[in-house]
């Protein structure tokens, strides 16, 4: 027997003694841990949702009527001088009022009632993907240029997915604290209870010279163990709800709504934490329950 | 080498109870004291301050010229190395075997596999247990059971063994070997301190003997037959 593997066993044992507490220490870790995932996965879908949908969405700088074709070829000119632009497109009142009736499937009769046509010329500006980020900044820079009336870059949209992203965050975020600071708390006791039911043990060690680290590192690890475990639990239960998720919602609206499940590097952080809160609620127990040497 | 200086040890509950009161002596590397008393003289107490289980509420116990009641939390696993304990219980784990008992003393020292296998033979040798290294406690008699903890003492190669009532459990046959395996123990050099309450046991050997009473030590360390004898009819009886 080695000293290695006398610590393993007496953290397997502790796994197998007060089996109904070891469920529920571990159940709670996975409900707190799989709240956790949610709000990442929720984050990075609306954020990719987000980076899409600018991907598609042009800048559209509106032009003034009184704007001469001088002056829309000048502005034309400064956005491809940038190094944030792709590529710009003029589209004429003309062909703004052709796409309006083609948009509503409208014939010209009901239209005819109009005078004139009210639709301004537009520049589409495509940007860079990596300048998407600051596309609010953009916009409001293009808006202060000499002949453009007004900027669309889908604003709208942009805010009401962020809104609904914010929520989901701060109400999954904060029953995700709550929930973890319970699973601490289960851990805590579970350990309690195992160093409890070792205390012969636990005293043998003590008069035999063991360090605190030594009765404390068998708890730690089973403190780990469940961290680990209910992390894992966590997020296969995550990947089931977003499989029935997706395979059932997978058009919304006009756009196709394309879902990612969290990257490897994610499911390794999420399971760190885990562990991180098994470690926590352990070390306390192991702390506060053996006491003094 | 062991030094207790006017040590007091108060115990505060629902009321007062002075364990250890003022007592002093003096041990020397590879002596033998028996500590004879009735229950509740402060045996034990004496016995855990030695191997830092109490801190004394007064007074200094010095070993090897260190005031272990000064001592850091984190100093005391290496005293509890260096002094081997023996109960009147065992404090056997009834889930292992004999050769389990006896290592657990190396493992936490993390001694490697090789080198727990020779000592612990070595240790399960001394005390005639070797035949029984794959038995679970359970199955071993009351004297069997207390020479295991005797060797899982044994193995660390302690300086000083201290024992508290190691033969109150025993038949007086078994008592008597138990005994005779200490006076071994000491005859390789280990410092031993015996408590007892039996002093049948201290008459069979030529140990000094301190006599403690209601925490205080009345007689001793002497082995005079008259200062003794006035404790064969006060403790003697009792057995």
């Amino acid at each position: 027997m080695s000293t290695w593997r006398y610590l393993l066993r007496f953290a397997v044992r502790n796994l197998t003694v007060n089996r109904l507490m070891n469920v529920v220490a571990v159940g709670t870790t996975a409900l707190a841990l799989f709240i956790v995932a949610g709000v990442v996965l929720v984050h990075q879908n609306v954020a990719r949702t987000l980076e899409g949908l600018l991907e598609q969405t042009p800048v559209i700088l509106y032009l003034e009527d009184e704007a001469d074709r001088e002056e829309v070829s000048d502005l034309q000119s400064r956005l491809l001088a940038r190094d944030d632009v792709t590529d710009v497109e003029y589209r004429s009142k003309e062909e703004a009022w052709e796409a309006f009736r083609r948009s509503l499937r409208l014939e010209g009769d009901l239209l005819e009632g109009l005078e004139g046509n009210p639709l301004p010329a537009s520049l589409h500006v495509n940007l860079d993907p990596a300048a998407l980020e600051h596309v609010e900044n953009i916009a409001a820079e293009f808006q202060e240029w000499s002949g453009v009336e007004s900027v669309d870059y889908g604003r709208e949209i942009i805010e009401h997915l962020r809104g609904f992203s914010n929520v989901i965050q701060v109400a999954l975020g904060g029953t995700g604290v709550i929930i973890s600071i319970v699973a601490i708390f289960i851990i805590f006791n579970t350990i309690r209870l195992s160093v409890i039911s070792c205390s012969t043990e636990i005293d043998i060690l003590k008069l035999v010279g063991a360090t605190r680290w030594f009765i404390g590192f068998p708890f730690v690890v089973s403190g780990i163990a469940y961290g680990f475990f209910g992390s894992i639990l966590g997020q296969g239960l995550l990947w089931i709800l977003y499989w029935l998720v997706q395979s059932r919602v997978a058009e919304v609206g006009f756009m196709q709504l394309q879902l990612f499940f969290l990257s490897p590097l994610w499911i390794f952080l999420i399971i760190c934490l885990g562990s991180l809160l098994g470690v926590i609620g352990s070390a306390t127990a192991v702390r506060r329950a053996i006491g003094r040497m | 080498m062991i030094s207790f200086h006017h040590v007091s040890k108060t115990f505060y509950h629902d009321s007062t109870i002075e364990a250890l009161d003022d007592v002093s002596f003096s041990m020397n590397k590879g002596d033998f004291y028996f500590i004879l008393g009735p229950s509740g003289a402060g045996k034990t107490t004496l016995m855990r301050i030695l191997y830092r289980d109490l801190k004394p509420t007064r007074g200094q116990v010095i070993i090897d010229g260190k005031n272990i009641g000064k001592m850091k939390e984190k100093e005391i696993p290496n005293l509890r190395r260096r002094v081997g304990v023996v109960f009147q219980d065992f404090k056997l784990l009834n889930d292992r075997s004999v050769f389990e008992n006896v290592a657990i003393s190396l493992l936490v020292q993390g001694e490697d596999k090789y080198e727990i296998n020779r000592r612990v033979m070595r240790a399960l040798d001394q005390v005639e247990l070797t035949d029984k290294r794959d038995m679970n406690p359970r199955q071993l008699s009351g004297g069997e059971a207390q020479r295991v903890s005797m060797a899982r003492a044994l193995v660390k190669e302690p300086e000083i063994l201290v024992a508290d009532e190691p033969t109150g459990n025993l038949d007086p046959d078994l008592a008597d070997n138990i005994m005779d395996q200490f006076d071994a123990i000491n005859r390789r050099g280990t410092t031993l301190l015996v408590a007892t309450h039996d002093y049948r046991t201290v008459q069979r050997y030529d140990f000094p003997c301190i006599v403690l009473k209601d925490g205080r030590l009345i007689e001793g360390p002497t082995r005079d037959p008259d200062h003794l004898r006035p404790f064969v009819g006060v403790y003697g009886e009792e057995d």
